[in-house]
């Protein structure tokens, strides 16, 4: 089922314009595009077409989009994984192709992959030293990290013999160890526990606090909505919008009116004030600005049309998101 | 019964099965190994890049195998033909193309060749090649040297690589004065004496030792009947014009037998041989 | 930047070491080595050249199976299982990564050839002992030198595992391939010296001529590495020609992954 919104305000399809801060631009992506060629077939994906993004330092960016819109993408080619076809990419001030670009992020992938023998500690060990910090100091922040996302137990056992959720604590204490001023996540949240999302959630937060830039893509809508800055939708490849956690709350301002059918009066009603309607098989859906509830609720008595339920509007982002996808579609 | 049950028992039905399999297989099998089939040998041509890097190793266990087949047939006392010879000519040409410093090798076709097969060009050849590269082995030359010495009567060349052999370190000290009478004496039986009783020393294989002393043991009977020969002349002024005359002077009780089988004769110049050759006669 | 590589080593190394193929390997080689000790009593008199040989290719063919399976699998399962994301999300250029990667397998070769070397060692001590008068020829010096001059051809068998794997998607294919170089860097050197000494009983066309010509210089000449039946004789083997191989290792070494890193910086890591 596919809402349809009316009452977005004012976003932007194109993600270029921060939160208003005139620092450097720090995570810089225009106007990239990605065409795969299977090489059997030669058949050509479009995988990313003409998106563009900045972000500023200490911004949270989250992206959602549909399984296959192309979020792994953008993430691969701003670390340098994959060369974009056309566009620019600024990581840091630096090209993607220069090692030291990578520096200073932190990067977990989707369904990370460790070597397997490794312990944690020295998976770590890695991370840091690879990283260019000084030996002396490395010991001790592994030991903290660890013991911060409750791996201090295992943290001499191979990564074998982990968990999923621990793997994923482990890539998140690997892109943190040394410290990084941006950490791009790619699916953070993908196989944890109720318990890891939250602690993931408490984490970006935490950098956030701490003045971390944090860039990622999930799944999880409701807490991408609760702590990013700015979210952008992607579809097909394409940035199709990119919202102010301002604009999400807004939608806070609006009420939902469920009733059991419809009647011409009603969309005449509706389409006269501005009013989302839609109809579904059972019923139908009513979403009007809280002033107007007491009027909408006169007029389905007015009609005979009875009311099933009256609520706040929940999972704005999920609206958005599959009316977005919807509207892609057609 | 249960299923459990049933495994161990199949179990060791099977097992009970296989080792009547496997006896029944033994004796086909060793019916199938006694036929007289020769084995055949790769020429190096082919054993050599085949073998890589492991060149080495195959030479090792193609040595292995000429050992063991043909020390089969020594052991079972089977003569040794035409067939055997280019075998063991093909085999050891290809194991001394893999190792060219390969002693054992050289040495066992070399004995192989002149006892047993009286190819004694063949094993010329060969310790020829060795000389190539094995050039600060003093027993190469010295086993040329006795070949030429005593398989084909050649003292000159058998000084000649005796005297090469005694210039390399660690021959034995004898070799140098040896070959220098060798080359002199070209003929005295004396030294081919003492040049076998220090082969014997060096020698384990039985076989061959009994040979050597059967060599010796004639040579001293050719020795000292000459010894005779020359008291002869000195008592009569002139030599005696056969070796009956030194029985009825009184020298010798009687004309000792040829252990060989042949027949001592005594030439115009004063030197006893046999007619034997002092090669066994059939 | 040094200790970027060397710390991407080191795991190499470790993730390496603690793989079970490696206790396999060694098991193998262990039971030759011991074979040795009982096949030496078939032989006649050169005890020692039948030890050293024996020996000196089992640590050879250890080597060759450590190369073939483990770093096979260490390169092409980064590749595959996408653990090289870890370490390209770190400033590796891509370059550095392949040296790091290179180090590695090399320490493992360095390892296990040192491990089967002391137990070689202590082999033919044993044998020596109980034969002490057919060792007459054996020099300790030559049997060591051969072993380093295998050490050396793992090393460039190393690079070439690299090379493979930043050119193939699949394991397979790199391990096909490096075998195949093995194989043919072992035979380039015979096959072309006795064309050119039978040059006119063969009937080879120019193009195949030109091609096997042409392979000996593309091909590692890995006939060089293989002094085993001079330490088998305790012949010695002269320093420059140890220098001249060592030297020859590490240039051939550094040209494939310098073709290596070209390759792989072309490459998208989907």
């Amino acid at each position: 089922m596919f809402f349809v919104m009316c009452a977005d305000k004012g976003h932007m399809t194109d993600g270029s314009k921060g939160n208003g801060n005139t620092g450097p631009m720090y995570l810089s992506i225009k106007d990239v595009s990605k065409t795969f060629t299977t090489s059997f077939t030669r058949k050509k994906i479009l995988a990313v077409k003409d998106f563009s993004l900045s972000i500023d330092q200490g911004e949270i960016f989250g992206i959602v989009g549909p399984n296959g819109a192309g979020k792994s993408t953008v993430l691969k080619m701003l670390m340098g994984f994959i060369r974009p076809d056309k566009g620019k990419i600024s990581l840091l001030g630096k090209e993607p192709g220069d090692p030291e670009s990578r520096k200073h992020v932190g990067y977990l992938p989707e369904n990370p992959y460790f070597y397997d023998h490794l312990s944690a500690t020295e998976l770590m060990r890695f991370s840091a030293l690879a990283s260019g910090m000084p030996p002396n100091r490395v010991t001790s922040q592994i030991d903290r990290l660890l013991k911060l996302a409750g791996l201090e137990s295992a943290k001499n056992r191979r990564l074998r013999s982990y968990s999923k959720g621990m793997i994923q604590r482990a890539g998140l204490c690997f892109a943190l160890v040394h410290d990084p001023d941006v950490i791009v996540l790619d699916e953070p949240m993908s196989g944890l526990d109720p318990l890891g999302q939250k602690m993931v959630v408490d984490l970006i937060l935490d950098l956030k606090k701490r003045g971390k830039t944090v860039l990622f893509c999930s799944h999880i809508l409701s807490d991408v909505e609760r702590i990013c800055d700015r979210t952008g939708i992607m579809v097909h490849g394409r940035l199709r919008k990119v919202l102010q956690k301002s604009e999400l709350l807004d939608q806070e301002n609006s009420v939902r009116i469920v009733v059991d059918c419809q009647t011409p009066e009603l969309e005449r009603k509706c389409r006269e004030s501005d009013w989302a309607i839609f109809a579904e098989s059972t019923h139908v859906t009513i979403m009007c600005p809280r002033e107007h509830l007491s009027g909408a609720l006169t007029l389905c008595g007015k009609e005979k049309i009875r009311i099933i339920t009256v609520d706040n509007t929940v999972n704005t982002l999920e609206q958005i998101f599959l009316q977005t996808v919807k509207e892609t579609e057609t | 019964m249960t299923v459990n049950r049933l495994l161990p028992i199949g179990l060791v039905a099977t097992l009970l099965l296989y080792g009547a399999a496997w006896q029944h297989l033994q004796h086909k099998r060793h019916v199938f190994l006694q036929e007289n089939y020769m084995d055949y040998t790769l020429p190096s041509r082919f054993t050599g890049p085949a073998a890589m890097e492991f060149k080495g190793m195959v030479s090792d266990f193609l040595f292995l195998k000429v050992i063991t087949f043909l020390g089969e047939k020594i052991g079972k006392q089977e003569k040794f033909n035409d067939p055997h010879f280019r075998y063991l000519e093909e085999s050891v040409n290809t194991i001394t193309d893999l190792d060219p410093y390969f002693w054992d090798a050289y040495l066992f076709a070399d004995m192989i060749f002149t006892w047993d097969l009286k190819e004694y060009e063949a094993a010329n050849r060969l310790l020829l090649k060795a000389k190539q590269y094995r050039t600060n082995d003093y027993r190469v030359p010295y086993y040329l040297g006795f070949n030429y010495f005593f398989f084909l009567k050649d003292n000159i060349n058998g000084s000649k690589y005796l005297m090469e052999a005694s210039k390399l370190p660690g021959s034995p000290y004898y070799l140098a004065s040896l070959a220098a009478r060798l080359s002199a004496y070209a003929l005295e039986h004396k030294i081919g004496i003492i040049f076998l009783k220090e082969m014997i020393r060096d020698t384990e294989n039985e076989q061959i030792k009994s040979e050597f002393m059967l060599r010796i043991k004639t040579l001293e009977i050719m020795d000292l009947l000459e010894q005779k020969v020359r008291e002869y002349e000195k008592i009569y002024q002139k030599p005696p014009s056969s070796l009956v005359e030194l029985v009825t002077a009184g020298l010798i009780e009687k004309i000792p037998d040829d252990p060989y089988g042949g027949q001592f004769i005594l030439f115009e110049n004063g030197r006893v041989y046999t007619t034997s050759k002092m090669l066994r006669q059939k | 930047m040094n200790r970027r590589i060397w710390s991407l080593a080191v795991i190499t190394f470790k993730e390496g070491i603690r793989d079970r193929t490696l206790y396999g390997i060694g098991l193998f080689a262990l039971m030759i080595m011991g074979l040795s000790l009982v096949v030496t009593g078939f032989f006649l008199r050169e005890l020692h050249k039948v030890t050293v040989d024996i020996n000196i290719s089992a640590i050879t063919f250890g080597g060759l199976l450590m190369i073939f399976s483990l770093s096979v699998n260490l390169m092409s399962k980064d590749l595959d299982k996408r653990t090289v994301y870890s370490v390209l999300s770190k400033p590796f250029s891509r370059t550095q990564y392949l040296i790091g990667k290179f180090l590695g397998l090399v320490l493992l070769s360095l390892a296990a050839v040192c491990m089967l070397t002391l137990i070689s060692t202590l082999t033919i001590w044993a044998v020596k002992s109980q034969y002490p008068n057919y060792f007459k020829e054996f020099v300790w010096l030559s049997v060591f030198q051969a072993v380093f001059a295998e050490f050396l051809m793992f090393m460039v068998l190393n690079a070439v595992v690299i090379f493979f794997s930043t050119v193939t998607t699949s394991s397979f294919l790199t391990l096909l391939f490096t075998i195949s170089t093995y194989i043919v860097g072992q035979t380039v050197e015979e096959v072309v010296r006795f064309i050119q000494s039978q040059a006119q009983e063969i009937q080879l066309t120019t193009a195949v001529k030109a091609v096997i010509e042409m392979t000996q210089y593309i091909v590692p000449n890995l006939s060089v590495y293989d002094l085993k039946i001079r330490a088998a004789h305790g012949l010695s083997i002269s320093s420059s020609y140890l220098l001249s191989i060592t030297a020859y290792s590490l240039i051939y070494s550094a040209v494939l992954i310098l073709f290596a890193s070209i390759i792989f910086s072309r490459r998208e890591l989907t």
